[in-house]
């Protein structure tokens, strides 16, 4: 991503050039939804979810201020609308990524690989266990690999309150994790996936 | 494993922002406290255990959405364009002001109307405008509900 030419973009869709903001579309696209989807749970629901997030962006484009990020400022109305939507739902339901997800990389060590799919739909069932806005920080933090002075851009929070959150968020993931995994598996730094 | 709480009371523990400092930048942490670290097996354990999950967590696959994912956003800007451009077309801003003009002027036509033909019973002149009240009901035989009026009009007249 380049972030001057985010900026350009966003500057021409602010006068009402939709072929610009088709541009910004296609850069963020992948990273709004991937965001929902692990917000939500659900490919369909994400999908819809994102296009509205992209739609609710273009409307509310003369209120954008370029000197912030259009990506951070994105992400923010997508963070929103998941929470908004989770709220509508009362009940924070387990929805499997199982279905979902992509193919396995079928090299390498097929017990290994089962191990590691394994621990990926602990780690999920963990993730969906939380609460919203825990899974969220968590989402900005380590999926998205947002600095803390990112993530409080986006939420709009102080920086040392993002630090606390987070911290606790990850206490809470560690919490659901053990208590998921207890009857099935324990954590195994041994196994840990490679990071991509 | 104990829950957080039950270990935050225990004093010389890492706290969980200790820990997740760990995460982020080690360097950052007290050297105390880094040799409470070094010796102490639970709060390297749990360290361990978040930094497996941070791992996990990075490696999440992440998944390209439909192909025609942008284009359907573009056709609904379009789609909703075309709306909003209809819904100017249809109330043009010029005409606001007026509709908002003619609005007020009826809205004095009915208040000052309303005035006229329900005079104040303290008014002197109340009753020579209570024969405006065209459809109050008289009865059979009598064109003219109150007499005394109808009598004094005719009398002026």
């Amino acid at each position: 991503m380049a972030p001057t030419d985010d900026y350009h973009y966003a500057r021409l869709s602010r006068r009402g050039d939709a072929r610009a903001f088709g541009e910004l579309v296609r850069r963020h696209q992948k990273r709004i939804y991937n965001h929902l989807l692990r917000m939500v749970g659900n490919q369909d629901e994400a999908a819809e979810l994102a296009q509205e997030v992209f739609l609710r962006a273009y409307r509310s484009m003369p209120t954008y201020r370029p000197e912030t990020p259009f990506g951070a400022w994105v992400l923010r109305l997508a963070a929103n609308a998941a929470v908004d939507l989770l709220r509508r739902r009362k009940v924070v339901e387990f929805v499997a990524l199982d279905a979902c997800s992509e193919p396995e990389d079928t090299d390498g060590d097929p017990e290994m690989l089962c191990a590691q799919a394994q621990l990926r739909r602990l780690l999920e069932r963990a993730m969906q266990a939380l609460r919203p806005a825990e899974r969220e920080l968590l989402l900005l933090r380590e999926y998205e690999d947002l600095s803390y002075g990112e993530i409080a851009a986006v939420l709009e929070v102080p920086e040392g309150t993002v630090k606390s959150r987070v911290a606790r968020a990850r206490m809470a993931l560690l919490e659901c994790y053990g208590r998921i995994g207890e009857s099935k598996t324990r954590v195994n730094p041994a196994k840990q996936p490679e990071q991509t | 494993m104990g829950t957080m709480k039950d270990r935050n009371v225990k004093e010389g523990h890492l706290t969980p922002l200790e820990i997740s400092a760990c995460l982020d930048s080690p360097e950052t942490l007290a050297a105390s406290r880094t040799a409470h670290l070094r010796s102490c097996p639970e709060c390297a354990h749990m360290v361990a255990q978040l930094r497996f999950l941070q791992g996990s967590i990075r490696s999440l696959p992440r998944q390209a959405p439909a192909v025609d994912f942008a284009s359907r956003v573009q056709r609904e800007l379009r789609r909703s364009g075309r709306r909003a451009a209809w819904r100017a077309e249809a109330f043009p801003r010029r005409v606001a002001p007026f509709a908002l003009a003619a609005t007020v002027v009826i809205a004095i036509g009915v208040w000052l109307g309303g005035m006229i033909a329900q005079p104040s019973p303290a008014s002197p002149d109340g009753q020579r405008f209570s024969y405006l009240a065209v459809f109050a009901p008289s009865p059979f035989g009598y064109p003219c509900e109150d007499r005394a009026i109808c009598n004094d009009t005719r009398n002026g007249l």
